[in-house]
């Protein structure tokens, strides 16, 4: 049986022109006699289509209303001293969404390390398991967070949709069965990225509010995702440098 | 409100050449803030919109003497269809679009079954009712286990999130899913308009699901779309034979346009979004001005009234509310009911044919998908995470 092929094998990747020595020329030819179409200012028509939507345009969605009493009275007094709970509440929904998807990208990571197996300097099964329990731990704190300040866990908060709308290719490169464990721990890393920042955000944002115990619990999360990204970044590393047969360069 | 078909006259069709691309592509609805039943909206009137479209093009296939007419209706039908289907935004997500297909097929034809004046018919609509029940369930569960998705998010807390039939056993040889078409001289127009919608809703389903399955990466949110859209097929295959045969196209045209204006108007009726409800208000006027082209031509090439197919008077139209209380009851009382022919069998006390067994067990020999990805699996608000205790502060 033949060995399976790895990504860095050469093979018959045809996307590039220089797979196609003789149609390829022939294309680009064809592009230059034919007459060209009546020239716009691209940027200027993208720019001036846009303005009308834009012009138009309601916000994605807005914040879901507070659903206990204590919530709301929280707001109030916020709103009193210049000061907007939801942009609070927002935060916390966009780390829960977060948490909540990295959780379950973990599990496929799981099954993907299962299958292929890891490498020198790669992440063993333990790691993973470790990284996704605490993803799930950071969940049930933020539910717990927001419970606590009177907003709604089950929501979907406007940056939760944007940061659904962002991670979507990451899912799908994790869950590809075609992909490897290297290709899935490079959209994971794409993903602990962003938690690191979104994180950093989030404790700033919730210190501005005042939210010292909150602030205390979520610096110790972004603790965990800093060693999350520093481990990620190590496999993925290890794995190019070996797969490239290079050493790595002194840091 | 009544609707009088004998007076309504509508746009005039040649007036109805007037989209423009900024018109037929306007800003989308909010998945945050629009009611669910908005969503609901837009998707059957995309499919309906889409079996017109389609009838039009296979009816333009056997007709040439009324080809011409049929190009300029259908080309109004299908940028009617744009600029319907447009106004879904990018941030719901193909699975999210998914749930709420799921959540027109149960609620639309909960309300359908519950007004279907024919014992047999409101029958079948509630055999079709259980099975997009398990659909629903079984595509919950694939967002919450894959994406840590809440569906509820999406349905906005109107349908219950539960087992129906399974869909592993709703697999059916093809004879098993021809019913008896109501018979075209003694039905009720409203029978007629209700096998119409719900069968533009099943097909529209079928073609989204065909268009989408294969845009998932993981093996197993593939093979759920590719089973549940061989059970869409099922339904298009069960709705269809509805219809009776022996219709004559013109009488088909006119049926199809009645079916239009009936659910354009419940659609402004019962719509909370302004702008959309100007949309829903525009397009029955529109379908009005369609049905009276088309009754010209009936009258004109078949010299019949059309009011010897169309009641003169539209019935009362869908109701946009939930129908927990009715589909839990039709739950309780018919999950184990089966078909041989276009016999309903209970599923307990009598074996269905041996072609749908050996059918059904074919295509789940190497396992199914449905059962796979919901095993277990209990709805719970804010995703099945949030239930467990794993993770949770000591």
């Amino acid at each position: 049986m033949s060995k399976k092929k790895k990504p860095s094998d050469v093979g018959m990747n045809k996307t590039g022109t220089g797979t196609a020595p003789i149609q390829a020329p022939l294309t680009a030819q064809g592009a230059q006699k034919t007459p060209r179409t009546s020239g716009t200012d691209f940027q200027r028509s993208l720019a001036s289509t846009h303005l009308e939507y834009v012009r138009g345009a309601e916000p994605l969605g807005t914040a879901p209303p507070p659903t206990s009493l204590k919530g709301a009275a929280r707001s109030l007094i916020d709103l009193i001293q210049g000061k907007k709970t939801t942009v609070l509440l927002d935060k916390v929904g966009e780390r829960l969404a977060f948490e909540r998807t990295g959780t379950r990208l973990y599990d496929l990571l799981l099954v993907k390390h299962e299958l292929q197996g890891t490498w020198d300097g790669g992440p063993t099964r333990e790691e993973l398991k470790q990284f996704r329990d605490e993803e799930l731990a950071h969940l049930h704190l933020l539910v717990d967070a927001m419970t606590q300040l009177g907003g709604d866990p089950t929501a979907v908060t406007p940056s939760a949709d944007v940061v659904a709308m962002e991670s979507m290719g990451i899912q799908q490169v994790i869950a590809d069965p075609r992909t490897t464990l290297a290709q899935a721990l490079h959209a994971i890393q794409v993903a602990e990225l962003a938690d690191r920042d979104g994180w950093d955000l989030l404790i700033e944002v919730a210190e501005g509010f005042d939210q010292k115990a909150l602030s205390k619990q979520f610096r110790q999360a972004a603790r965990e995702e800093e060693i999350h990204l520093m481990r990620v970044r190590s496999w993925t590393r290890a794995h190019a440098m070996l797969e490239g047969g290079v050493q790595p360069t002194a840091k | 409100m009544a609707v009088d078909l004998t007076r309504e006259r509508g746009v005039p069709i040649d007036k109805q050449l007037d989209f423009h691309w900024r018109d037929l592509c306007r800003l989308p609805t909010s998945k945050l803030n629009d009611d669910a039943f908005t969503r609901v909206r837009i998707i059957l009137m995309n499919g309906i919109e889409a079996e017109s479209v389609g009838f039009q093009h296979t009816m333009a296939r056997h007709r040439m003497d009324l080809r011409r007419e049929l190009a300029l209706n259908r080309r109004i039908e299908h940028h009617q269809q744009t600029l319907v289907n447009w106004l879904l935004p990018v941030d719901l997500s193909p699975l999210e679009t998914t749930l709420n297909y799921e959540q027109v097929a149960i609620e639309v034809t909960a309300h359908v079954a519950k007004h279907e004046p024919d014992p047999y018919l409101a029958q079948v609509h509630r055999f079709g009712l259980l099975e997009d029940f398990d659909h629903l369930y079984r595509f919950a569960a694939l967002g919450d286990r894959l994406f840590g998705l809440d569906a509820n998010a999406v349905l906005n807390s109107y349908t219950d999130i539960a087992a129906g039939r399974p869909t592993s056993v709703e697999h059916r040889h093809p004879h098993d899913d021809l019913r008896n078409p109501y018979d075209k001289r003694s039905a009720d127009p409203l029978s007629k308009i209700h096998a119409m919608t719900i069968l533009a809703g099943e097909q529209q389903t079928r073609n989204y699901y065909m268009n989408i399955g294969p845009m998932f990466a993981d093996p197993l949110a593939r093979q759920l779309y590719a089973e549940i859209a061989s059970i869409e097929e099922q339904h298009v295959t069960q709705y269809e034979s509805l219809l009776d045969p022996e219709e004559t196209w013109l009488e088909k045209w006119l049926l199809h346009e009645a079916t239009e204006v009936w659910n354009y108007v419940a659609c402004a009726q019962y719509e909370t979004n302004a702008r959309i409800k100007e949309i829903w208000q525009r397009f029955a006027d529109y379908e009005l001005g369609q049905l009276n082209f088309v009754m010209e031509l009936f009258r004109k090439l078949e010299k019949r009234d059309p009011f010897e197919i169309l009641p003169q008077t539209l019935p009362e139209p869908i109701a946009y509310h939930n129908h927990r209380a009715f589909v839990r009851q039709v739950l309780a009382d018919e999950v184990d009911l089966r078909a041989v022919d276009s016999r309903f069998i209970d599923g307990r006390t009598e074996q269905e044919s041996s072609e749908t067994l050996l059918y059904r067990k074919q295509l789940n020999s190497h396992g199914s998908p449905s059962d796979t990805v919901a095993a277990g699996y209990v709805w719970t608000p804010g995703t099945e995470l949030m239930a467990t205790q794993e993770g949770r502060a000591k």
